[in-house]
């Protein structure tokens, strides 16, 4: 599997990645430090206090000085420290972040990859049945609520009309016990994320099924007196996979998004909370660092689905 | 299905549940396809594709599975078969790849191959291979094959028995030297006849049959080869002719057939194959369509006056 060719692949693949993250956190550098008002904003100093505390942090120097010394430190992995919260390391808090909503992405590209290619194997085999129509249904349903509906859906539907059922174990604000939160509370936001695009991977994994169930090598496999499921799993579910492989690129990026609305929704400590509160805050370095790792996490991804495609069919070698 | 069974070994396979028609899939009765590019997985490893059908039977064991699928590409003469067990179908080529699919069919020992048109998608030289392996695997492991094709070379070549069909429906059968010597359905004589051979004069027009096959959801009334049948009588247009033997083992349906077609309307010097033309009978208000006009215009005219 791993060949030489592949090697080199993902070898210029990171290179790429390398610069891609690079441009990224350089222009999110310069947008931030061009948005009115400085990082100290919200410790409402004035005359030589202000000054002062700018000049402590070096954010009276230019720019480009700044931009150099951000950069110089960037690359050892060192993203500075907090201006809000003054004096805290920001790589440390950033990594803890990550892991945290990678978790809960995790979770939900597991919702998404499971749950849409269970709905949409059973939707194509039970073709035009109505077990067929209401799967597809609720996919249509599911693709087209956004996530921060089904989120405040959950909420009334667990954490109110459910309340004694879930024992309170959903109650608003979520609780979300230490840093990653239990499965019970993990599922909640995973599905509110995964619903939206399992929706889309059951679409077109029914579509490519049909396809592929009228294929003349299912017939094969038929004519060999292969049982049903296994020609469904094996011959028919292989060659549909190569579609939907190809579209959780994109879907990845879709999740990572609503990791950002969602963990905002459920006060979840993670990596897309961060980003809507440094940028509010004006702390500068965390928001840079959180484009940073987030632009990295997308390019990772991606890398990794252009390998299962690999994987899943053997026509394509790098 | 219309009606009628499908004996095997006196078992009718219609009234076989699901179950019970999978364990003779492949096992007694396997199949080989027309197009060999894509009646392989393209996902899965040759080797796995052999092994399957034995896996899914239990009739070889479980433990000699592989090395008898090295085995059967061999027999089939895939080169270097231990190594290529491992490639995928894309890595084969054509004729390769329905050497494999015969190997697969052939996994089991099964009593019965049904070839459906093997060798359409393969060039004139592996085609060859490919019926000399058949013939092989028949002498050899006493497998019955049914082949399906429309090319009567490859029946002469191959074949004890021919059953000629037109529109759905068995026109004519008997044996091989029979019906390519004295075909007395006008179908199969006109399919014989159209074969261009390099022993007839270069300067002959090529022969076609008039017409085009007809409209499978509109069907004609009486036979239904007559709208395109030079011998065609009165009652073509109305009644449907059933097998009857005509000769030794050899059943043709038709009212007329070609032995007074030879006789009463002169069939060995027929030029014109017109519907109806060499029967003098024709419809009342019928007029022969200009030569040719038949082309692309469907089975015209006398179907017409025949239908309801």
């Amino acid at each position: 599997m791993l060949t030489r060719g592949t090697l080199i692949y993902i070898a210029k693949r990171v290179v790429l990645l390398a610069f891609t993250v690079f441009l990224v956190s350089s222009v999110v550098f310069f947008a931030v430090h061009s948005l009115p008002g400085n990082a100290l904003i919200s410790a409402r100093l004035h005359g030589a206090a202000l000054q002062q505390q700018l000049h402590q942090f070096g954010l009276d120097r230019p720019v480009l000085v700044q931009y150099w010394s951000f950069i110089s430190n960037a690359v050892r992995g060192n993203f500075g420290v907090s201006y809000v919260i003054q004096g805290l390391p920001i790589t440390p808090l950033v990594i803890r972040e990550l892991s945290v909503s990678c978790e809960l992405g995790g979770a939900a590209l597991i919702i998404t990859v499971g749950l849409g290619v269970s709905v949409g194997v059973i939707a194509a085999v039970r073709h035009n049945t109505w077990v067929d129509y209401i799967l597809t249904s609720l996919a249509v349903l599911g693709y087209t609520v956004p996530s921060f509906v089904i989120a405040t859906l959950f909420y009334l539907v667990f954490g109110v009309w459910l309340a004694t059922l879930t024992n309170g174990g959903f109650s608003y604000p979520l609780t979300w016990t230490g840093t990653y939160g239990t499965l019970a509370e993990l599922s909640v936001p995973a599905f509110a994320i995964g619903l939206f695009t399992s929706g889309q991977v059951a679409r077109i994994t029914r579509a490519a099924m049909l396809d592929v169930l009228q294929q003349d090598y299912v017939r094969t496999a038929r004519a060999k007196g292969v049982r049903e499921w296994a020609v469904i799993i094996r011959h028919a579910l292989r060659n549909a996979l190569v579609p939907v492989v190809s579209i959780l690129g994109p879907l990845i990026a879709t999740i990572i998004t609503g990791v950002v609305v969602i963990e905002n929704i459920f006060s979840i400590p993670g990596l897309g909370k961060e980003f809507i509160e440094s940028i509010l805050n004006h702390d500068y370095n965390i928001t840079v660092a959180v484009f940073t790792l987030l632009a990295a996490l997308i390019g990772v991804a991606n890398l990794g689905v252009d390998l299962v495609y690999a994987a899943v069919d053997p026509r394509i070698r790098y | 299905m219309v009606g009628g069974q499908i004996l095997f070994h006196g078992r009718d396979l219609l009234k076989l549940s699901r179950e019970e028609m999978r364990r003779v899939r492949g096992r007694d009765i396997a199949m080989i396809f027309q197009d060999p590019l894509s009646a392989l997985n393209p996902v899965l490893r040759i080797g796995y594709q052999v092994d399957e059908a034995m896996h899914a039977h239990d009739k070889v064991p479980r433990n000699q599975v592989a090395a008898r699928s090295v085995h059967l590409l061999d027999t089939v003469r895939v080169p270097d078969a231990s190594r290529r067990v491992r490639d995928y179908p894309h890595q084969f080529s054509g004729g390769m790849r329905q050497r494999a699919m015969i190997a697969m069919g052939l996994a089991n020992r099964p009593e019965l191959l049904i070839a459906d048109e093997p060798t359409t998608a393969l060039d004139v030289t592996v085609q060859a291979q490919i019926l000399e392996l058949l013939r092989e695997m028949n002498r050899e492991t006493g497998t019955s094959i049914i082949l399906i094709t429309h090319n009567l070379g490859v029946v002469a070549g191959l074949c004890s028995r021919v059953i000629v069909m037109y529109a759905g429906e068995i026109v004519e059968e008997g044996p091989i030297e029979q019906i390519f010597e004295n075909p007395q359905h006008p179908y199969t004589w006109a399919l014989l006849r159209s074969i261009p051979r390099i022993d007839f004069a270069r300067h002959d027009r090529l022969r076609s049959i008039e017409g085009l096959p007809p409209d499978l959801i509109a069907l004609p009334r009486g036979c239904k080869f007559h709208p395109r049948c030079p011998f065609r009588v009165e009652r073509c247009l109305t009644d449907e002719p059933s097998l009857q033997t005509v000769k030794g083992g050899q059943r043709a349906a038709c009212w007329v057939t070609m032995k007074r077609a030879y006789e009463e309307m002169g069939a060995a010097d027929i030029i014109d194959t017109r519907p109806g033309a060499a029967s003098g009978v024709h419809p009342p208000g019928f007029t022969l369509p200009p030569f040719g006009a038949a082309d692309g215009g469907g089975p015209t005219g006398p179907s017409e006056v025949a239908a309801p």
